[in-house]
């Protein structure tokens, strides 16, 4: 295939459409360009800066595959999925972090061990950086697994709600598959507005568009309710400890979370009205 | 009496139980059946003190004809009773469980009518779960002392981890305090598990054995077979009676040792009953757990031997120095170390390095030489470790003399549990239980705990 090659810009960023796809597309794009852009983020978190040009670069997959590809040819699909992994993150670094690492792998006039996986070159600034992120996202995926917390619909959907840094839905659904299987589900995550839908068979990652759920049975709430009560019945006293909570349950997700939410659903004029969770994707 | 009164009751009669973890069996999802288990184990809450909520923790009924001086179920005690109906429990289980609060139910009792029936009770509970809703998630369950072994065996076999708790660490202050638990009526179910654990791995063993043309291949399922996957464990109660640390840590290894338990849980003793065989202060023992929760670490994971960690000439931990430091402090003479070429056994004796530590020192010294900068980068607890080690031949903790007493006051650890009224200068316990080093998981919620007396 012949490419054709623009004029390497300067002071470039490189946006995407948010997906993993879309930044190994922006790493593909860096490598027709032959130019390093200072950043490479979802655009919808774009923050320009002074002098800085924009380009957006549309998502393509099998120009995202040609780019896994290789990273997997040069460096196994470990190194593939540390970097999958890391460029879920959120933070606005994490794109450069990611295509730094992608351009160090394939980069063929670096002496590397080809014994030894790129990964276990810690001491390595730029692998040092995309194991850092990936540890923060890995972080964030088991705080979903331990926190994500269902509600039973009338239409025998189970929903949750929750708030991730990093677009880590797609990453635990198998985790949740696996042991909901007898239950079809969905995990929206109201940050990046994107949600994990399983239907009782296979799961898809969709894309959030608002509508209105369907209210909770309103066994549902008394389940609850009783859950509020096991955890508040837990505490000793003795051994307060409110720093500690804080540590391991962040007080972002407190508002996720039955037990901890600011403003209880004990109210019970509210329960199974239909009114109780706002509008979200179907 | 509704659940919701029912369950608080239940849940705080059974929340001084201190082993809460889920981890240590693993059982795979399977299509039609709900639920799996994973053996790094999950938290899925925390309450108001920090502790780890993994499990439906709760007593099948706060009723008791025995009369246990240290607990507030015991018959003398006059509290509200309940008792769940078992088909009740595994609803609520169910429901908790779909909802994703909770990795599976810890199920304990108190003593209804006689040990068998209450185990009765518990049977039946945990056989609606596993046979009737095909429930795959995580089972604990106490045996009650004095129950028949067949109940014993079918409650093992229904469990992913059964434990009977020690209750107290001699058999003088088991006589004193819970007269109608003798030592003999304890050990027997826990050596009856211990047995059926290893008979149950020895058969599981041989099916795994490669098979031949000439027999059949023969796969058992694991569910219906398999005895307490997740092994054994079991609590005492500290401070109630004068036992020291010394006697203490002694029964703990002699339990690891020849009953192969998995974990042995300290309670620091919390004041729940006027009765005068009891100490009546309002202080709880909480550091002195801690350092009992960290020796024991030692002893498991860093292969420590008890007598390295206490003698019985002082035979309490020190309050001040956490015991991996306080071997280090007493034996100078094998350090400093260097990190650049020591083995791996003792890079786990500085303090500062953990596991996780040492083995990355490991890999990354294969590719560079190893300075301060890269350990701190490794997440080295550099402040501490640089006593203890050279790097490329210079000692790294100049400045402080290298005598037992100066060194020792560069590494005093008071321990931290928050600034809050009577927690203050307190730890909690069970935190251990969320980084089960099985898991190998660096980046797990309190690695950071870990890292402060590592
Ligand atoms: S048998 Fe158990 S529940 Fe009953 S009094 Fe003794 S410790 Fe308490």
């Amino acid at each position: 295939m012949e490419l054709t090659r623009p004029e390497p810009l300067r002071n470039v960023a490189y946006l995407h459409d948010g997906s993993l796809e879309g930044m190994l597309c922006c790493v593909f794009e860096s490598y027709v360009r032959r130019e390093h852009p200072e950043d490479v983020v979802a655009e919808q978190r774009y923050q320009p800066r002074l002098g800085q040009s924009a380009i957006y670069v549309s998502t393509d997959y099998e120009r995202a595959l040609r780019v896994r590809r290789g990273i997997e040819r040069e460096a196994g699909s470990r190194a593939f999925g540390a970097a999958a992994r890391a460029s879920a993150h959120d933070a606005p670094e994490a794109g450069v972090i990611v295509l730094d690492f992608v351009r160090y792998v394939m980069d063929r006039s670096v002496k590397r061990d080809k014994r030894r996986s790129v990964l276990s070159d810690e001491a390595n600034p730029i692998v040092q950086n995309l194991l850092a992120l990936e540890r923060r996202v890995a972080n964030e995926e088991e705080k979903m697994r331990q926190f994500v917390r269902f509600s039973e619909l009338e239409n025998g959907v189970w929903f949750a709600r929750c708030n991730p840094n990093a677009r880590v839905v797609p990453l635990v659904m198998p985790h949740f598959v696996a042991r909901f299987n007898i239950q079809p589900f969905m995990i929206y995550d109201e940050c990046h507005k994107m949600a994990g839908v399983y239907d009782g068979n296979d799961w898809e990652l969709v894309d959030g568009e608002a509508a209105r759920i369907p209210a909770r049975t309103s066994e549902d709430g008394y389940v609850e309710r009783l859950w509020q009560r096991f955890y508040d019945t837990l505490s000793i006293e003795a051994r307060y400890n409110p720093e500690l909570r804080r540590h391991f349950m962040p007080v972002r997700l407190w508002k996720n979370l039955p037990e901890t939410r600011p403003v209880p659903s004990r109210d019970e004029a509210l329960l199974g009205s239909g009114a109780v969770l706002p509008e979200v994707i179907v | 009496m509704d659940l919701i009164a029912k369950l608080e009751i239940l849940a705080d009669a059974a929340k001084y139980d201190v082993a809460c973890t889920s981890s240590g069996a693993s059982r795979a999802a399977k299509r039609g059946a709900l639920g799996n288990s994973s053996s790094a184990g999950l938290c899925h809450s925390f309450t108001a003190d920090g502790r780890c909520i993994s499990l439906l923790k709760v007593l099948l009924t706060n009723e008791c004809v025995y009369d246990c001086a240290y607990c507030v179920n015991r018959r003398s005690n006059e509290v509200l009773r309940a008792c769940f109906e078992p088909r009740e429990l595994a609803d609520l289980t169910i429901q908790f469980y779909r909802r994703n609060y909770i990795e599976g139910l810890f199920l304990s009792s108190g003593v209804v009518k006689s040990p068998d029936y209450t185990t009765e009770l518990a049977i039946r509970t945990l056989t609606i779960l596993r046979e009737e809703y095909g429930f795959r998630g995580y089972i604990h369950a106490k045996a009650v002392p004095g129950t028949s072994p067949e109940l014993i065996d079918r409650l093992g076999r229904l469990s992913d981890r059964l434990s009977v708790n020690l209750e107290l660490p001699s058999r003088k202050s088991l006589d004193l305090l819970a007269p109608q638990k003798s030592r003999q009526r304890i050990l027997a179910p826990m050596r009856q598990i211990q047995q059926s654990i290893a008979e149950d791995a020895e058969t599981r063993a041989l099916v795994r054995k490669k098979p031949t043309f000439y027999q059949r291949k023969t796969t058992i399922a694991r569910k219906a077979e398999a005895f307490a996957p997740a092994g054994q464990s079991t609590q005492m109660i500290i401070g109630a009676t004068p036992e020291t640390d010394f006697q203490i840590l002694n029964l703990s290894a002699a339990l690891y040792r020849s009953l192969d338990l998995k974990r042995v849980f300290f309670s620091a003793y919390l004041p729940v009953s006027s009765d005068s065989r009891l100490p009546q202060t309002d202080g709880v023992q909480l550091n002195r757990e801690h350092r009992l929760y960290q020796a024991d670490w030692l002893m498991r994971f860093y292969r420590y031997d008890v007598a390295e960690l206490i003698d019985e000439k002082h035979p309490f931990l020190d309050a001040d120095v956490d015991p991996k430091a306080n071997w280090a402090l007493n034996h100078l003479e094998a350090f400093p170390v260097e990190v650049n070429a020591a083995p791996i056994e003792m890079l786990l004796r500085v303090p500062g390095i953990g596991p996780v530590g040492a083995r990355k020192i490991v890999r990354a010294r294969k590719t560079a030489t190893l300075r301060e900068p890269e350990l701190r980068k490794l997440g080295i607890a550099y402040k501490r470790a640089r006593y203890f080690i050279t790097c490329n031949g210079s000692y790294m903790g100049k400045g402080v003399p290298f005598t037992r007493e100066s060194m020792r006051a560069q590494l005093a650890s008071p321990i931290d549990g928050g600034r809050h009224g009577r927690r203050a200068g307190n730890v909690l316990p069970g935190q251990m239980s969320l980084f089960e080093p099985e898991a190998a998981q660096p980046a797990l919620p309190g690695s950071e705990v870990l890292a402060q007396w590592s």
